[in-house]
């Protein structure tokens, strides 16, 4: 067993894995210009394995993971809590905090974005890049139960059918980035809803990833007699319902949602411009922050964001329609957010403690 | 053997795909804006109309009887139905606000009238002009002027000059449909 700890432990993987990280961090960066944030880093850093020709290398997050297990060989050795290794032994673990810190946030940190209307509330912010299939059954008295497919089941081919819902889809097509386009026939009738008068045209990634508008084609069984092809786009100013058992559904395809633990309205918003010209110099939203029914005032400006039981939320940028103002607030829920200020500490004793052991030594050695 | 097994069941369970499928009640939301009624009969005007199924109906204006957003490849067009007592103005004036507002000249009441197709409805005939500045591409408009009575009623598509291409045959559908 000492004999394998000591072969994954060893000091070359880690500055293997090292200068594998220094290059991905390299070309991940220099194929953003091409590809776009995202897309980089979801290639580059996020994944298990990039594939280049057909060839899969380890991607970022595989590097890290060995990375991870190396650092933590070395806790196997013995004396490593004796003076001279001490400065060592604290420097790995603020490193192994750090990547533990940077799986956290990886695995289960979230982000989006609140979109209020002046004087509208919200409760839900919306993930930039991962679309939700949602059916709302509106006939039930309780209230609209809602049944969401996330986004790892939205594919081609895919059959999506739950206990909550009394038919079944079946995927035909699923889009990333489309734009619907009116027919010049009327559809035949299989076609049910916008899909009579319009099919969605598959388009180019957008660098900005969060600009692509997802689209699918999707075919309806098990109805009484509303089976037929319909399509859904991401946007889609007329909600697609459907009509069953004496129960009424509408079908959306939309950002997925993640609803917050409390309300937010948005009281005023404002913006101060630069003299004499049309760009803004900063802006704020003065927030309701409604909990149990009780409000309290909160102001979110540009480098003041709102911290609330594990939320952050930012200032990130506004919509003007005539007087209609509209605020756009950046949210993040990242459960490993202090891990890289404390490693980091950690890391500093530890060199540091290191750094005075072998000065204090040498100091010793030449007094000798 | 019995971590093996641990291990197989644990794939199992994570492969499972209804941990993609969440299901939550709220409390009910105001469907009303997002259903499309078929035909629209507003007490306090004597006509109706009959909206074409992938029109939405929003918010109306004070001024506007009606407001409607109708998707296109591009967009979204903005639809209008007013209504104003007498002739609103006279279909020279309004006309030339339309055009201004794209960047377009005035243009006189003849070559004005050169532009008109009259249409019919079920109240009566009705102007329609198309009015589009190439230089413009993202402002165009299809505009109908139709007389009844003592008022005019005024109906508009504001897009991009694909969007009124695209959406001309809906425009008139509807415009066709008053009663």
């Amino acid at each position: 067993m000492k004999k394998y700890i000591k072969i994954i432990g060893s000091p070359k993987i880690f500055s293997f894995t090292v200068m594998w990280m220094i290059i991905l961090v390299f070309f991940g960066t220099i194929v953003q210009k091409d590809i776009g944030l995202y897309a980089a880093q979801m290639q580059y850093f996020s994944s298990w394995f990039i594939w280049v020709l057909f060839m899969p290398l380890p991607s970022g997050k595989l590097t890290m993971l060995v990375m991870l297990v190396n650092l933590s060989c070395y806790f196997f050795r013995s004396n490593i809590l004796s003076n001279k290794k001490l400065g060592i032994t604290i420097t790995h673990f603020g490193v192994i905090l750090m990547l533990i810190g940077g799986a956290l946030t990886s695995f289960f940190s979230h982000e989006g974005s609140v979109i209020i209307d002046e004087g509208k509330m919200s409760n839900y912010y919306e993930n930039y890049y991962n679309k939700e299939f949602v059916i709302v059954n509106t006939t039930k008295n309780e209230g609209d139960l809602f049944t969401v497919f996330e986004s790892p089941l939205l594919q081609r081919n895919s059959r999506l059918s739950h206990e909550s819902i009394p038919f079944q889809i079946e995927i035909l097509d699923y889009y990333i980035n489309c734009k619907p386009v009116s027919r010049i026939y009327e559809g035949e009738d299989e076609f049910k809803g916008m899909a009579k008068n319009f099919f969605l045209q598959q388009l180019p990634l957008e660098k900005e990833y969060e600009k692509n508008i997802s689209g699918m084609i999707y075919k309806i069984s098990n109805t009484q007699s509303s089976d037929g092809i319909y399509m859904n786009y991401v946007g889609q100013p007329i909600t697609q319902t459907l009509t069953t058992d004496n129960e009424e559904f509408m079908l959306i395809l939309r950002r997925e949602r993640t609803y917050l633990p409390f309300d937010l309205e948005l009281v005023d918003f404002e913006k101060v411009m630069h003299p004499g010209t049309e760009i803004a110099k900063s802006y704020s939203s003065l927030v309701n922050l409604i909990e149990n029914n009780i409000p309290r005032k909160v102001l979110i400006s540009m480098n003041e964001p709102l911290r609330h039981k594990g939320y952050t939320f930012y200032q990130a940028s506004f919509i003007e329609n005539g007087l209609k103002q509209t605020t756009v607030l950046a949210t993040v829920k990242n459960h490993g957010r202090l891990f890289p200020y404390i490693s980091t500490i950690i890391m500093c004793i530890g060199i540091l403690y290191h750094m005075l052991f072998m000065v204090s030594k040498r100091f010793n050695k030449k007094r000798v | 053997m019995k971590t093996l097994i641990y291990f197989v069941i644990l794939l199992c369970v994570s492969c499972n795909e209804n941990k993609y499928v969440k299901i939550y009640t709220l409390p009910k939301i105001n469907s009303a804006i997002e259903k499309v009624p078929l035909e629209k009969v507003d007490n306090k005007t004597p006509f109706s109309w009959t909206v074409p199924a992938n029109w939405l109906e929003i918010d109306k204006t004070s001024m506007r009887l009606a407001s409607f957003n109708a998707p296109y490849g591009n967009g979204i067009a903005d639809i209008s139905v007013t209504n104003f007592s007498g002739d609103g103005g006279g279909l020279k004036a309004n006309v030339n606000r339309w055009r201004k507002q794209i960047g377009l000249e005035s243009q006189s009441e003849q070559i004005i009238n050169k532009s008109i197709i009259v249409k019919k409805s079920k109240i009566g005939e009705y102007k329609f002009i198309k009015i589009i500045n190439k230089s413009n591409e993202q402002s165009a408009f299809l505009c109908s002027i139709m007389k009844i009575k003592n008022s005019t009623i005024f109906i508009k598509m504001k897009a991009s000059i694909d969007g009124v291409n695209e959406l001309e045959n809906e425009f008139l559908e509807f415009c066709s449909s008053f009663k």
